[in-house]
């Protein structure tokens, strides 16, 4: 007759070992991933190629690079300033499809715009966007543009006159 | 000769068992199979279940960087999180992988990419950001990293590390980088 089941014995030992290991803390530690927000496709497309500037929020202190969150909506208020939106060279030529950028550039304007898009705006078509980025802004001056479409779009929504900021403040480090 | 703790153990849970069950030879092989199993791998069918969902990069694709990057020490050039890192980096310095050395700030601008984690096999969005200020940092040249995963030339600015990023900041001087971890790439 047996006395003792070897095979019981070694069943106990990994469990034992296990108890062991986590009580002091050596068992692996879970990887990163748990707590970190999964990205969408979409943000990611602005993250890569326009957050690291306005803010991974749309928010990047104004004065520097305009701020989108809260603001970036007013653009739609006059037809230019929709167009121009997406005619900025580093919109216009962004390394994306039309579709996708359309994806974008409505979650860009409809989600960090919030309160600052006018009712009933129409989200960009990629028709739409596709025409737009086949004609991007050209001129040197592009600062004196966006003043421009800045000063009309202030005219069409007073509620937009804190876009000026940035025109401020650039014309400030540019000099009289 | 001393008997070793688990010896002792295993006598008197089987004692106890044997005393208290019927069908003893049951439990002794349903034990063999516990302890048994652990040894063979899973068939493959079962690991693709088990596998994290969409890896981003399958193993095929993988970077020269990515197939060297390790996870253990943020203070060298092959932590994964340095794939596209141009600079000295701030845990070097003073610093730490997310945080500016003291007497120096943040960027507010930075530049985005993705590496990739091989402990996970995920992507994740790395914001790339410029410790400004004081002059460079002076940290041992196994410190000064020059990677380019996914980067790009600066005609695509928003994606390159040959920019200084010290824009918006008080000195326009360069110190160090770091490499702070924004999310999961979906």
């Amino acid at each position: 007759m047996r006395h003792r089941s070897p095979i019981l014995s070694l069943a106990a030992v990994p469990v034992v070992a296990l108890s062991v290991l986590a009580l002091l803390g050596l068992a692996r530690a879970a990887p990163t991933a748990g707590a970190l927000p999964v990205i969408p496709a979409v943000q990611g497309h602005y993250l890569m190629g326009c957050g690291g500037c306005h803010g991974i929020q749309g928010r990047s202190g104004r004065e520097v690079v305009p701020d989108l969150a809260g603001q970036v909506g007013y653009f739609l208020c006059t037809p230019e300033g929709r167009d121009y939106l997406v005619r900025l060279p580093n919109v216009a030529f962004a390394n994306l499809s039309s579709e996708d950028l359309a994806r974008m550039m409505n979650f860009v304007v409809f989600t960090f715009g919030g309160a600052s898009v006018p009712t009933n705006s129409r989200p960009y078509s990629t028709a739409e966007i596709a025409a737009l980025r086949a004609r991007p802004l050209r001129m040197a001056d592009l600062h004196g543009y966006r003043d421009q479409v800045v000063r009309a779009v202030v005219q069409a929504c007073p509620a937009a006159a804190g876009l000026h900021g940035y025109d401020v403040a650039q014309a400030a480090r540019v000099g009289p | 000769m001393p008997v070793s703790f688990f010896d002792t153990l295993g006598e008197a849970v089987t004692r106890r068992l044997a005393a208290r069950s019927s069908r003893r030879g049951v439990l002794g092989r349903m034990g063999a199979a516990m302890a048994v199993a652990p040894a063979f791998p899973l068939l493959p069918v079962r690991r693709v279940e088990a596998a994290p969902a969409p890896a981003a990069n399958p193993i095929a694709t993988l970077t020269d960087f990515e197939r060297r990057a390790q996870s253990t020490d943020p203070t060298k050039c092959n932590y994964w999180r340095h794939c596209a890192i141009d600079g000295v980096l701030c845990g070097c310095c003073g610093g730490g992988i997310h945080t500016c050395p003291p007497g120096t700030q943040p960027s507010p601008v930075s530049w985005i990419g993705t590496c990739r984690n091989p402990d996970d096999g995920r992507s994740y969005v790395i914001a790339y950001r410029d410790c400004c200020g004081r002059n460079i940092c002076a940290a041992p040249k196994s410190c000064d990293c020059n990677t380019a995963d996914r980067e790009m030339p600066i005609y695509r600015p928003q994606a390159s590390n040959d920019i200084i990023w010290c824009f918006g900041t008080a000195s326009t001087a360069y110190h160090c980088s770091t490499a702070a971890i924004i999310g999961q790439a979906g």
